[in-house]
Parts: structure tokens; C-alpha cells; sequence
């Protein structure tokens, strides 16, 4: 195993931010390796997960229901799986992700990393690192998900371009709340209430571009408007995150 | 001010103006029988249940009624689903659906989703006109 050389010896200063970052994250990935607390949290979870919505979901397997307009559809639909497939994947990254800052404050590395680099490394390395992870748990769940519930893709890019603008904006949701949650003491109470109402606005623009994904329609607006949406509030909640992370950092 | 901080809140209003947009595709607008018209896709219609022609349709397996807007525009709602347990006495309705054109030009409210006003205890005694305040929690509902 190779060590990981922090800019210990001569200050912060000879190294850029991005740097830093770098580091943060080669450190995180390190330790994932080693200890897989993240991993395992998010994969038990999932697995778990998935489990219980393909049994859960037997029931409804066939059976027809009607819509507004008088048609007999599916009532277990593509849109209805998508739709659990977010609830999981959403819940899989509350659970590994609110460890990332908890740990550093757990095993006391909280002030090393205050000393040796500026706050907006620690967040940009973080950030790099969850949505790595998150992207990685995604793409193991979601080939299984569709395996096991039978879940088509619909149009394919648009079906890629969801899962991944709506990962990145999940993961910059669930960093900045482990970074508040850390600093509290009862940590998975307010891990829930903080992410709570980002969280919602979310999951309904993801949910309004997944049933996209099945709506067969000419006009490319109708496919990038819900896309600009999850786009622009992951760099809206990643830019205001950016911008107050010192004052959750250095209390 | 520094020049990162003007970055970042051009950057932050303007992700904010995407997000707004693309959010607003998914409530949906209260509006009139005559508005109504001349959108496509889900709607919102709030007026007065006219029950008298209230009547379950076996043919289009609906519960299918007349309802009054608050200009007095009629239209007929088709509303698939089980039907209210305060619908016979409720006085008003915001039924939401999709507003499509029958073959013989009459507008219909293809509607999978009603909230009824529940009749008011006060009102009809002391003569007080209903008040509208208990529905504009339901309004732009996600």
C-alpha cells in the first residue's frame, strides 16, 4: 500500500486547490479500499432494497388499470419502476454518504485536514469522491434493477443523460448535508430534516425527466428542459456549497 | 465585492432560473374553462358541481357531471375514479385533467384526480358567502 503524501512538510501554500483535492481524494479512495465502510453501506442496502421492490412488486405483475383517457395500462409501468429505482438509489446515498465527514470527525482527522488545506479543497475533494462512489453504486444497482424488474431504458440517451446528470446532482445533495449533519451532534435525525426539502425538488425534477425517458417526442426541448433542471440545481446547490462551506468547516 | 462572489451569484440566478423553469412543467396551473382551452396538457378547473346532472356513465365508465366555473362556462368532466364521499353535497370541485375536443365540439375534462370542497357548517345560516381559502391549499399542487 502506498502512503499518501499530504502537502504536510511545506504548507498549503506551494499547492493549488485543485491539488489539495486531488489528494483528499486519493486519500478517501485509499481508505474506501481498505475499510469499504461506504461501499458496504450503500451495497447491503441496495441489495436489500431491490430484493424486497421485486417481491413487493409480484403482486402487480399483469395487472391492467385504467388512465384518464379510458386505456388499459400497465399498472407496474416503466415510469413506476424509474420512479423506484431514484427512491433506492436516493436512499443508498443518505445511507453511505452521510459517513463521509462523520468519519473525519470520528477518527479526529477533521483538523489535519483544516490544517493543510483550505476548506474549498476538503469540499471540491469530498464532492469528487461521493459522486465517484455514487456513480459506481449506480452503475452496478441500475443493470440489476432493470434485470430483476424487467425495467426497459425508453430512449436510451435520454435514459443515460437522467441517470447520470441525476447521480451527480444526488451526490452534491448528499455532501453538502453530511457536511452539516457532521457538525451536530445527533447526526441521522438532522441528516434527514436538512436534506429533506433539497432532496424533494430533486427527486420531482428527476422524476419529471424519467417520464420523459418513455414519452416518445419530436422536439428536443421537450427532453432538455427536465435535464436543464437537474443540471442546474446540482451546480446551483454545488455553487451555494461552495460558497458557505468555510462556515460549516472552520465553526 | 469580489469578483468570485459576482461570479457565483450569476452562476447561482441563473441555475435558479433553469431549475424554476423546468419545475414549473410539473404543477399544475388552476385555471378557467376559457384559459383551459387553449392549453394542451394537464389543467386545473375549479367551479361548481352542477349535480343535478351528476350520473355514472357505463359506457365511459366515468362518473360524469357538469361543472360551473366563475365565469358560468360549462364543461362536462369525466372523471375516472372512485367516486368522493363528500361529492353529493359538496358545492365545489377543482377537478384535474386533460381538456379534450368530443367529435360533436363538446369540451371534456378527462379528469383522474378531484378534490371536492367539503360543504361549509356556518355558512348557509348566517348567510355568509363561502369563502375560497380552504381550496388555495390544494393550488398548484405538485
Amino acid at each position: 500500500m502506498g502512503r499518501v503524501r499530504y502537502s504536510c512538510c511545506n504548507g498549503m501554500n506551494d499547492q493549488t486547490w485543485i491539488q489539495q483535492a486531488l489528494a483528499l481524494f486519493r486519500k478517501d479512495i485509499l481508505a474506501e479500499t481498505r475499510t469499504r465502510v461506504a461501499f458496504g453501506a450503500m451495497g447491503v442496502f441496495s441489495f436489500a432494497s431491490l430484493l424486497l421492490i421485486a417481491l413487493a412488486m409480484v403482486g402487480l405483475k399483469g395487472v391492467l388499470i385504467q388512465n384518464s383517457s379510458g386505456q388499459a395500462v400497465p399498472a407496474w409501468n416503466n415510469s413506476g419502476k424509474m420512479s423506484l429505482l431514484w427512491v433506492l438509489l436516493c436512499f443508498a446515498a443518505f445511507a453511505g454518504l452521510s459517513h463521509s465527514f462523520v468519519y473525519e470527525e470520528e477518527t479526529g482527522t477533521a483538523s489535519t485536514l483544516k490544517l493543510h488545506m483550505g476548506p474549498q479543497a476538503v469540499y471540491a475533494g469530498k464532492l469528487l469522491f461521493n459522486t465517484t462512489v455514487l456513480l459506481a453504486v449506480s452503475l452496478v444497482i441500475t443493470p440489476m434493477y432493470m434485470v430483476m424488474t424487467g425495467m426497459d431504458a425508453g430512449t436510451l440517451p435520454m435514459f443515460f443523460a437522467v441517470m447520470l446528470s441525476g447521480t451527480a446532482s444526488l451526490s452534491a445533495v448528499a455532501t453538502v448535508v453530511a457536511a452539516l449533519a457532521a457538525r451536530a451532534r445527533s447526526t441521522g435525525a438532522l441528516f434527514g430534516a436538512v436534506g429533506l426539502p433539497m432532496l424533494t425538488v430533486l427527486l420531482v425534477l428527476i422524476m419529471n425527466a424519467a417520464r420523459q425517458c418513455y414519452i416518445r417526442s419530436e422536439s428536443a426541448v421537450q427532453y432538455l428542459r427536465p435535464l436543464t433542471g437537474i443540471v442546474c440545481f446540482g451546480v446551483l446547490i454545488v455553487t451555494l456549497s461552495a460558497m458557505l462551506f468555510h462556515y460549516i468547516w472552520e465553526d | 465585492m469580489n469578483r468570485s462572489v459576482i461570479v457565483a451569484l450569476i452562476v447561482i440566478s441563473t441555475a435558479m432560473g433553469f431549475t424554476m423553469w423546468a419545475f414549473s412543467s410539473s404543477m399544475t396551473p388552476y385555471v378557467d374553462i376559457h384559459q383551459a382551452e387553449k392549453l394542451t396538457g394537464q389543467v386545473q378547473i375549479r367551479g361548481k358541481i352542477m349535480h343535478s346532472t351528476a350520473h355514472w356513465s357505463d359506457r365511459k365508465h366515468a362518473l360524469v357531471f357538469m361543472l360551473k366555473d366563475k365565469n358560468n362556462d360549462l364543461v362536462e368532466v369525466d372523471y375516472h375514479g372512485a367516486k368522493p364521499e363528500a361529492f353529493d353535497t359538496a358545492p365545489e370541485t377543482a377537478a384535474q385533467g386533460v381538456l379534450t375536443k368530443a367529435s360533436d365540439g363538446k369540451l371534456i375534462l378527462n379528469s383522474d384526480s378531484m378534490v371536492v370542497k367539503c360543504p361549509s357548517k356556518y355558512s348557509d345560516k348566517k348567510g355568509l358567502k363561502n369563502d375560497t381559502s380552504a381550496n388555495s391549499a390544494a393550488e398548484n399542487r405538485i
